[in-house]
């Protein structure tokens, strides 16, 4: 049944007075709008001739039809006389994005499509309804998850999942700015709605149980607690875990052998090694073979062997003693073992293919970036490596499509930066997108740092506030409207607010994002404060 | 009221004669000429108390006497011997439709009698946007300080509900007429 759109807002607030599809539409406000009742990120529809447009509040101005005006103005002016000449000679206007085009009636079998033209002349403008944004946004259902609401709203913006797992995603933001709890809030939507398998190398054991929440000085629950049957906690730093009573499922341990000389690659800032120190890796690889080089190296007994060694490679003796020095460290990560009862990566992978997520904790080891940066990229190389394994057999009809998974890697661009991108799995997996059904969701305050073509391919970006001028240039690179986006993310608030654009959403969004840790919140997902067990005592008691 | 008639006319101005020189018409008034259809509105623009006979020039005559009066009282014929002369700017007419603004189709006839408009003719055409625009535009005299003397005698014409729509409504058209010409404007606010 055709259903009229509910009655616009409060009226018109404007009227389209001129714009350019690549620079948006202008709109001079009626004098009955206070241009500080607009603000930067605000909905709004514009009612064309054929159709409806639904653009967002990129820039805000104070414009004056005479520019004399300013020198005929003075404090002692009459009062009626300034409230005449606000709103007429002197009026606010407006730019704003216009980015989809609506039905002028719901139900009439015309869809929500990208606006491929601007309204006409002096067409009226309105505040988006809860309706539009509903309309444009989707409800929430098994598809879409609810991940906040518009600045002043208390609409639910939602994320369409399947695009949303469908391509690697960036959440970005400057330190203190809600990251995690963002990233947290994603996840659930990823668990909960079962869209893809999530690894996560959990650098400050955040993610699996308990987290913090410092502003509002409360602990919030992790995954393993809002989902306890689809998440494995695995952790390399079993004391750790204890101590923070974490319900771990598996204590990773990784052998040796599974370090490979591109690992070193990466590993070269953090241990501050040189590219000849690097290289020497391989002609260690080739003189004791792939999966020994590494313990046989780093059991040589001193330096007197480490010379004769490198005399016998022909590698400068002082680079292999670098070398041999850095590794040596590695003794100190509890989890590195010679001889593992378990493979690592396997476990996880046949947790991820029975749709469950992982977790991996890393203790105190979180604070070593190398530790980090080794554990995650030789993972997630076994598990590149056996999903295209599978997805060459799903191509070959001898077995069903691999689960996607989602690798969630803090600090990103440790591993992503333009010199080393190139040479490490997650700059592959990032470039090869989902075509071997795995995606990576980085995490970072530098995007800047990241390499361009990676940050690219990224499907879905959210972003909070950024204010280094490279970082927001690098979120915004290669979007259309980038300039408008630039005044909107700039304005935004520290806290728990983001920009969200890409794939998942069918326009860029500010929101304000969903608080997570309250008990609606955990309700909502399935998991409220109280247990059934509670709840039927609290029932007993009461009857 | 009558206050006059026609003695000189154009499609854009009309030129009356007044009956009394004791009761000059007010500048600004908005007067109707023509008692039967079509009519023609219009703005007083100028008034002038002046010689019937432009040829024979008033000479001052009061200087031994003691006041004004007397010098009427001395020379009674002298009244006889002047008359009022008003211009009018036409800024509408009248026909069996209604009232239409800007120009006159066609300059009212001579001696057609002139008669303050009623308060609804003056609510309309103060209101129309030509009616402001043509005093704005005039050129014989300070178009500003007309259209500020076309709004006082609004005020003593109109009651005072309806002199403060039509105030709102002159005003918002002002600032879309005087829009780049803020100094103007503000000086005609101040006024308003």
């Amino acid at each position: 049944m055709n259903q009229q759109i509910p009655p616009y807002i409060g009226g018109p607030i404007g009227t389209v007075v001129g714009g350019s599809l690549s620079q948006g539409t202008e709109i001079k406000l009626n004098p009955s709008t206070s241009v500080e009742e607009i603000k930067s990120g605000h909905f709004i529809t514009i009612s064309g001739t054929s159709r409806r447009f639904f653009g967002v509040v990129t820039d805000i101005t104070l414009q004056q039809s005479d520019p004399a005006i300013t020198y005929q103005i003075s404090t002692d002016m009459r009062e009626d006389i300034l409230e005449a000449l606000k709103g007429t000679i002197a009026y606010g206007k407006v730019s704003v994005s216009t980015n989809l085009t609506l039905p002028l009636i719901e139900g009439s079998g015309v869809g929500i499509e990208p606006a491929k033209s601007i309204p006409d002349h002096f067409s009226s403008v309105y505040m988006a309804s809860e309706r539009d944004i509903q309309l444009v946004f989707g409800e929430e259902d098994e598809d879409h998850f609810w991940v906040g609401s518009p600045l002043d709203m208390q609409t639910k913006v939602c994320l369409d999942l399947d695009e949303f797992v469908k391509r690697s995603v960036g959440v970005f933001g400057k330190s203190g700015t809600g990251k995690t709890f963002l990233t947290r809030l994603l996840l659930v939507g990823v668990l909960q709605h079962d869209k893809a398998s999530a690894l996560i190398f959990d650098m400050h054991s955040e993610y699996g149980q308990t987290g913090q929440d410092t502003d509002r000085n409360m602990t919030v629950k992790g995954l393993k607690q809002l989902f306890p049957e689809k998440v494995s906690v695995f952790t390399l730093d079993e004391e750790s875990s204890r101590r923070r009573n974490s319900n771990f499922d598996v204590e990773a341990k990784i052998g040796y052998s599974e370090i490979e000389p591109e690992d070193l690659e990466l590993l070269r800032e953090s241990l501050n090694l040189s590219d000849v120190a690097v290289n020497a890796a391989y002609f260690l690889e080739q003189k004791y073979g792939a999966r020994k080089w590494f313990e046989s190296f780093i059991g040589l007994n001193g330096t007197e062997e480490v010379y004769e060694l490198a005399q016998e490679l022909g590698v400068a003796p002082q680079a292999l003693r670098a070398l041999y020095e850095r590794l040596n460290r590695f003794k100190r990560f509890g989890f590195l073992v010679s001889d593992p009862s378990q493979n690592v990566a396997m476990q996880m992978i046949e947790h991820v293919e029975k749709g469950n997520h992982v977790v991996l904790e890393f203790g105190r080891y979180g604070d070593d970036l190398s530790a980090y940066i080794l554990v995650s990229n030789l993972l997630s190389r076994r598990i590149h490596r056996r999903y295209v394994e599978l997805k060459e057999q799903a191509v070959g009809n001898t077995s069903g499509e691999p689960r996607p998974v989602m690798i969630v890697l803090e600090e990103a661009h440790k591993f992503l930066n333009p010199g080393i991108a190139n040479q490490t799995i997650f700059g592959t997996i990032a470039r090869e997108l989902r075509k071997y059904n795995v995606t990576i969701m980085v995490i970072d305050q530098r995007p800047s740092a990241i390499d361009n073509e990676v940050m690219s391919q990224l499907g879905t970006r959210m972003t909070c506030l950024l204010d280094n001028e490279k970082d927001v240039e690098s979120v915004l690179s290669g979007v259309s409207g980038s300039r408008q986006l630039r005044t909107v993310l700039s304005r935004m608030e520290p806290k728990q607010q983001a920009l969200v654009f890409g794939h998942a959403v069918p326009m860029p969004i500010v929101l304000k994002t969903r608080t997570y840790g309250t008990e609606e919140f955990y309700r909502s997902v399935g998991r409220s404060e109280y247990s059934p067990e509670d709840l039927q005592k609290e029932i007993d008691e009461l009857f | 009221m009558r206050i006059g008639e026609v003695i000189q006319s154009s499609s854009v101005s009309f030129l009356a004669q007044g009956y009394d020189i004791k009761l000059p018409p007010s500048v600004g008034s908005i007067v109707i000429a023509g008692e039967t259809l079509p009519s023609t509105v219009g703005v007083i623009q100028n008034v002038r108390v002046e010689p019937f006979d432009p040829t024979r020039p008033v000479i001052a005559r009061g200087e031994s006497l003691e006041s004004e009066q007397d010098v009427f009282h001395e020379s009674p014929q002298l009244l006889d011997l002047l008359t009022i002369r008003f211009e009018c700017l036409i800024v509408a007419y009248q026909d069996e439709y209604g009232i239409k603004e800007g120009l006159a189709l066609t300059p009212p006839m001579i001696h057609s009698f002139v008669n303050g408009a009623q308060p609804d003719t003056l609510k309309t055409v103060a209101k129309s946007p030509a009616f402001i625009r043509t005093v704005l535009d005039s050129k014989n005299v300070d178009s500003d300080s007309l259209l500020i003397a076309s709004m006082r005698q609004l005020e003593l014409e109109l009651e005072a509900e309806v002199y403060r729509d039509i105030k709102a409504e002159v005003k918002n058209r002002l600032m879309a007429i005087l829009a780049r010409e803020t100094p103007r404007l503000i000086n005609i606010l101040g006024y308003l």
